[in-house]
């Protein structure tokens, strides 16, 4: 079944008051747009963002959720393959298109019962207001977003959305739609309007004849964010939807993402985004432990450092690298857990949003993990701990199926690249998705699955747009050159934190990133020169995705036990299973460690045996009390130089690393337990 | 778009009549939003003619095997006549789909290999055309021009890398003045990046390194367009004048003045077609679409047609 209802561009009052009339006749009364998908055509942020209002609901109970939206996905010429995909998985039964007059004759192969409403840019508000709301729904408030920015339009938006209310978005002439307003605020029973923008709101007043409140689009922020009450912040740059060189509009998908995790929101125009956070958690809002940054690097700017290796070596022209936001240049603990939703454009995001806050999957979907290394024969090192990552995988319960070497090839890549829920490529770095230059493979459609994409530089390349276009939910992958000893590592790090401490994959991140810069401080104390290399990869990794996300395929508690440390008092016990991981081999490596252990590039020459073999690294994090002061120390009864730390201070966190020689002797294959006394230091809070 | 079905050619053989039906012009009229490109005047260049030969080895899988070919059409550049489609057993629909006309084969459950042949003659002459200087756009774009906006697998358009390249480049200039988009984007496709053999042909990894393939400059121009509101796409032809290695090539057609016009930046090909090329498709999309088959393979074969004379005597 088909309704259609249009809203061409009316000419005269009378004609206006028709349209309504019919459009008002058209449906059933309804609290929001009846619908378990919208469809918007087009882009334009004054199409789209009454969607937002018109369809939300309250959040059901116990949901983080600020409003229930139902996917809203905004397609146009071209995104058919893909959308269809996407609605083929959600399976709506009743579909609200949206669009400008004569965009549902586009061709679009839509699910379920389809509702067409079409109106042109400057009408959709009143259309959407007028078939979503009826009399006696009684929202709190008509919002009316002023003026012509997008930035107070997004937070009204937000907060129309949050209160179930209706949004109009005026045009050059405010009185007018502040008019419009007041005669749906009579007809609803709101009992005010609501101006996100400026505006005089005694006059405003009279033109509405209901009270007036105004906003800036701060303070709409605020008051929406009050509403959100979260440790989640979701920043976007509404700049990034006007202007020339085809700017991507990621800012308009902030407001359904933000609604549906229930983040507070806010803008980074003209400042960074660890600037914004502080400026927020400064007057009272968050803390933020999970920031969710929406925009590419134009729209939220990175930092730039020179390569701290090349420097180091002198070179004259170092290359210049962009360093993930809340991430310390110089190497200082990371304290948030952070995502960046990155797509080429708003239909890409659009879809990848629904994935993230609505079930997508179905029952084709692969829920293993396939683990791809060294395809190119060059980081033996690299593939010795992607084996025991694999192994890693496998102890916790993950159906893993791994290639190495030539095993890898393209066709191995085109079969199993949609079958998995976990992708891990380890390796020198090459666009899986491009396939042949003339015969490319068929762009199948992928699972909403995690793809990391361990090699240097896999960031800057065409897979990660191509992977979410096609319907990946997370890529993880780097902004520099990485070795495969620390790429491995850092990997290794990321899914064990996930399979054995149940992080989300921006807390994951932010703990292999404090792994690697516990090893930097580890290799300091051990004299070893190369750290600065070690340093770069700690630098380099980002979470293209949901920070709240948690581990992408089906986990269970592991066979074998996992390394795990406490605090007690002062005292941290680190204990260490006997049990071991099988033995994995790679040309001269190898490696037999315990399940949460960890690798990196040191490893022992025993000239009894040939070989060399890994050293196991143990890694835990503690959270410290306050009176262990904002600057504890580490001591142990082992050498100094078996084990390093780093501390996060507005977590509390310590990240503690210990070096197998920490070990005593003659423990031989027996569980062991490893004591460190936390001395309290710098500002210390009783 | 799918093109009415052609009965006539579910028999083996595509009659060469019928290789006129259904045509959309390459060089097309579109919506007039600015001085539509004029032939330039150019050197009386001879037309050529030439039998194009396309052997198509299909590996089957037991599956349902679907490939599409794209076949070439007349236009202002280029006649193509005498066309053959030789499909042993392969069911064939023609269709047109985005201005270019697809054989649809398909095959069910094929095992092992099968060969699709397709051939033609095409005369082909020099197309050299003014370019008309057009505006870097904002905004939405018309309708029709969506298509070849939209970023795509090969051409990233509104990637921040790109767009970041891009607005270093001609921020300055437009400051100066200047805001001819396509002279922006050939620019800087032509300047800005080492050309090389072995260069890289994905448009990302060119920018990140610097250098590119003759077909990566390519992709950079139509990319660059497309970031600026110029609709652009790449072009597949086939390399007649060529006579080792692949003759498949590409360049790219800008839509400028409301009609396409070729270019490409490698060859330095500003408005110019020469009559070595014969065009077959347009878009990025691979140049043999396949599913359901363990591989495609594909050789040319080019020679002089044979045309037979009647002795009067």
């Amino acid at each position: 079944m088909s309704l259609r209802i249009s809203a061409r561009p009316l000419v005269g009052g009378a004609a206006r008051a028709l349209a309504l009339v019919l459009l008002l006749t058209a449906g059933p009364a309804r609290a929001a747009l009846e619908a378990d998908v919208v469809l918007v055509y087009g882009s334009s942020w004054r199409q789209v963002l009454p969607a937002y209002a018109a369809a939300a609901k309250a959040p059901e109970a116990g949901s983080p959720a600020v409003a229930r939206l139902p996917p809203v996905i905004l397609w146009t010429t071209g995104e058919e393959r893909w959308t269809e995909d996407v609605l083929r998985r959600l399976e709506p039964k009743k579909v609200v298109s949206l669009g400008p007059p004569g965009a549902s004759g586009a061709r679009l192969e839509i699910p379920g019962e389809v509702r067409h409403i079409e109106a042109t840019d400057e009408r959709m508000g009143s259309v959407l207001a007028n078939a979503a709301f009826d009399e006696g729904d009684a929202p709190p408030a008509v919002y009316v977003a002023g003026g012509s920015g997008l930035g107070p339009a997004l937070a009204a938006a937000a907060l129309a959305a949050a209160d179930r209310a209706p949004l109009l978005l005026a045009g050059a002439r405010l009185h007018v739609t502040v008019r419009e307003a007041g005669a749906l605020a009579r007809k609803l029973g709101a009992k005010e309007i609501v101006v996100v923008g400026e505006g005089d709101a005694t006059a405003l007043a009279a033109a509405g004849g209901r009270r007036v409140k105004v906003l800036s689009g701060d303070e709409a922020l605020a008051a929406y964010a009050a509403r959100a009450r979260s440790r989640h912040l979701v920043l976007a740059s509404p700049a990034d939807a006007t202007g020339p060189f085809s700017p991507p509009k990621l800012s308009l998908l902030s407001v359904p993402y933000a609604l549906g995790k229930g983040a507070a929101l806010s803008w980074v125009d003209g400042s960074s985004p660890e600037e914004v956070a502080a400026a927020l958690e400064s007057r009272g809002e968050g803390p933020y432990d999970f920031v969710t940054i929406i925009g590419d690097h134009l729209a939220v700017p990175m930092r730039h450092v020179e390569d701290i290796d090349q420097v180091a070596a002198g070179k004259a022209d170092p290359r210049i690298h962009k360093v993930p936001p809340f991430v310390d240049p110089d190497g200082a603990a990371s304290d948030r857990a952070v995502g960046r939703l990155a797509a080429l454009d708003a239909y890409d995001l659009s879809r990848w949003v629904a994935r993230l806050l609505h079930d997508v999957s179905d029952r084709q979907d692969g829920k293993g993990a396939l683990v791809l290394a060294n395809a190119d024969h060059k980081f033996i090192l690299g593939e010795a701990i992607s084996r025991t990552t694999s192994a890693e995988l496998a102890n916790a319960g993950v159906r893993v199926e791994s290639f190495y070497r030539e095993e890898i090839t393209p066709e191995l890549i085109r079969k199993e690249l949609p079958g998995h829920g976990l992708v891990l490529w380890e390796g020198h770095p090459r666009d899986l998705t491009l396939d042949d230059d003339a015969l490319p493979a068929p762009e199948s459609s992928l699972p909403p699955a995690t793809f990391f994409l361990q090699g240097c530089y896999t960031l800057d390349r065409s897979d990660p747009y191509l992977l979410i276009e096609r319907g990946a939910t997370s890529v993880i992958g780097t902004y520099m050159a990485v070795y495969s000893a620390s790429g491995s590592g850092f990997a290794r790090a990321f899914l064990s934190s996930q399979l054995h401490e149940g992080e989300t994959a921006g807390e994951a991140l932010a703990s292999a990133r404090n792994y690697l810069l516990a090893i930097v401080e580890l290799k300091k104390r051990r004299g070893h020169k190369d750290w600065r290399k070690t340093l770069r990869a700690a630098l380099s990794f980002d979470l293209w995705g949901d920070p709240t996300a948690p581990l992408s395929v089906r986990a269970r508690r592991p066979r074998k036990a996992a390394v795990t440390a406490s605090l007690r008092g002062d005292r941290i016990s680190m204990r260490i299973p006997a049990s071991r991981l099988p033995r994995v081999e790679a040309g001269p490596y190898n490696a037999e460690i315990r399940p949460g252990a960890q690798l990196s590039a040191l490893y022992d020459v025993d000239e009894s045996k040939p070989g060399r073999r890994l050293v196991e690294l143990f890694f835990a994090k503690v959270k410290l009390p306050p009176e262990l002061g904002d600057d504890p120390q580490i001591t142990a009864p082992y050498d100094e130089s078996t084990y390093a730390w780093v501390w996060a201070p507005r977590t509390r966190k310590l990240s503690l690393l210990v070096h197998e020689a920490a070990v005593p002797k003659g423990a031989g294959r027996r569980d062991v337990t490893l004591r460190f006394q936390v001395h309290p230091g710098g500002k210390v809070s009783k | 778009m799918t093109a009415p079905r052609l009965s006539a050619i579910l028999v083996c053989v595509v009659p060469a009549a019928l290789a006129t039906i259904g045509l959309v012009g390459a060089v097309s009229a579109g919506d007039e939003t600015g001085p539509a490109p004029r032939k330039a005047d150019a050197q009386a260049v001879p037309s050529i003619e030439r039998t194009v030969r396309l052997t198509v080895r299909v590996e089957g899988n037991g599956g349902d095997a679907y490939v599409e070919l794209p076949l070439a059409q007349s236009d202002e550049h280029q006649t193509i006549t005498d066309e053959t489609l030789v499909t042993r057993g392969f069911q064939v629909e023609e269709v047109m789909r985005d201005g270019n006309r697809l054989a649809i084969l398909t095959f069910p459950k094929l095992e092992g290999p099968r060969r699709i042949t397709y051939q033609f003659t095409a005369r082909i002459r020099s197309t050299k055309v003014d370019v008309p200087a057009t505006p870097v756009s904002v905004g939405d774009p018309p309708e029709e021009d969506r298509a070849w906006l939209r970023p795509t697998r090969h051409l990233q358009s509104t990637s921040p890398i790109i767009r970041e390249k891009l607005i270093g480049f001609a921020r300055p200039r437009m400051e100066a003045g200047e805001n001819d988009a396509i002279r922006l984007a050939w620019d800087l496709a032509r300047t800005a990046y080492e050309r090389r053999k072995d260069g890289s042909r994905t448009v990302l990894k060119a920018t990140r390194t610097g250098h590119a393939s003759d077909r990566g400059i390519d992709r950079l121009f139509a990319t660059f367009l497309r970031t600026s509101g110029v609709p652009s796409r790449p072009v597949f032809g086939v390399d007649v004048g060529k006579r080792k290695g692949g003759r498949l090539t590409t360049w790219v057609e800008a839509k400028a003045g409301g009609a396409w016009v070729p270019m490409s930046a490698p060859r330095n090909l500003w408005g110019r077609l020469p009559n070595r090329y014969v065009k077959l498709a347009h878009g990025d999309r691979p140049f043999i679409v396949r599913e359901g088959v363990e591989s495609v393979r594909f050789r040319w074969k080019i020679s002089r047609p044979v045309h037979t004379a009647e002795e009067v005597q």
